[in-house]
């Protein structure tokens, strides 16, 4: 049920800075989980969301898009926070610990599994939705990585008109 | 100074497309529309996509890519396994006797990595799909903005004249 699905965490931005989820109450939340070294499906979910925020207009500075990784290893925050940029210069990147992204991951039902490969070639398995969150932060939406960006306008807008 | 610039574009463009053409006779494998979708700098990754079209009667199998501009390409394919993406290395994979193989995004890619240097959109590389019976094909992969403004492309380019990209030619060794 996705009201058992989501809930408030806390993780780390570029620079250090510890964030929780709460911090962005009152916008509608787009929480993306993927990695840096995933060449097709990650950018793919990006690209949607620079899209959709971009149709948005105005409505986009009532809207935070958040990148977890689930690859915490090698996406340092920082580096984390270099790649979201790319894509718009709005998007947040967390990472964290091992466990504090094991953590947010089963609260949000996100499955990843490491492949065996060493390190620098190594391929996570990984759920690739998009998770809505309203301006109190419930779960609302979900939709795939590579949903068109008229699907995700559609939903934010409808977040955008309730009530904090 | 830019009049010589332009002579020289405009002959380096005339040598390729005659170049292509006699290439694309011999041909029996073209890569139709091969395009890298741009990145950020930082990312130690990018995809490659393109359809290989296999106009022999043979079964060919393409096994390997390289490139100067990549010191490590692999081929891969996304699957979608109840939510859950799946990237899969791929060995090998062949395409029939006139048939086609597409790379598109969320399905087979290649994963280039290892950028000799980083590439922004506009930019070109040369990539070079192996094949098991030693036949190999080279393709020129534009770097492309990876937003689908596709709706408002189309009817751009309705109104363009630019000669067609990505050229290939294959020969057997």
């Amino acid at each position: 049920m996705i009201s058992e699905v989501g809930g408030d965490f806390e993780l780390t931005r570029a620079g250090g800075a510890r964030v929780h989820l709460r911090d962005y109450r009152g916008r509608a939340v787009l929480l993306f989980f993927g990695y840096t070294h995933c060449p097709d499906v990650c950018p793919t979910g990006l690209y949607n969301l620079k899209g959709a925020l971009e149709k948005l207009g105005n409505a986009a500075g009532e809207v935070q898009v958040i990148m977890v990784t689930v690859d915490p290893e090698r996406d340092t925050p920082d580096a984390l926070e270099q790649y979201v940029r790319y894509f718009h210069p709005q998007f947040v990147g967390l990472s964290g610990t091992a466990r504090e992204i094991d953590q947010v991951a089963r609260q949000y039902r996100v499955h990843y599994q490491n492949d065996a490969s060493p390190s620098t070639s190594r391929r996570v398995s990984h759920s690739a939705y998009i998770y809505l969150l309203d301006r109190r932060q419930q779960v609302r939406a979900v939709f795939g990585a590579s949903a068109n960006p008229v699907e995700i306008v559609d939903g934010v807008r409808q977040i955008l008109q309730e009530p904090a | 100074m830019n009049r010589l610039l332009t002579i020289k574009s405009i002959l380096l463009g005339v040598l390729l497309q005659i170049t292509a053409v006699i290439a694309s006779a011999n041909n029996a494998l073209v890569v139709r529309d091969p395009w890298i979708r741009a990145a950020p700098p930082s990312a130690p990754v990018m995809a490659g996509y393109m359809t290989i079209e296999n106009h022999s009667q043979e079964r060919m199998a393409l096994v390997r890519a390289t490139s100067p501009a990549f010191a490590d390409i692999t081929i891969h394919h996304t699957a979608d396994v109840r939510g859950v993406a799946r990237m899969t290395h791929m060995p090998r994979i062949e395409i029939a006797p006139h048939g086609e193989l597409v790379f598109q995004p969320g399905g087979f890619h290649l994963m280039l990595a290892q950028a000799i240097r980083p590439l922004r959109a506009g930019d070109e590389v040369l990539i070079e799909l192996v094949f098991a019976d030693g036949t190999r094909a080279s393709a020129v992969f534009s770097i492309r903005d990876g937003l689908d403004r596709s709706a408002d492309e189309r009817s751009r380019s309705r109104h363009s004249s630019a000669p067609p990209r990505g050229e290939a030619f294959s020969h057997r060794h």
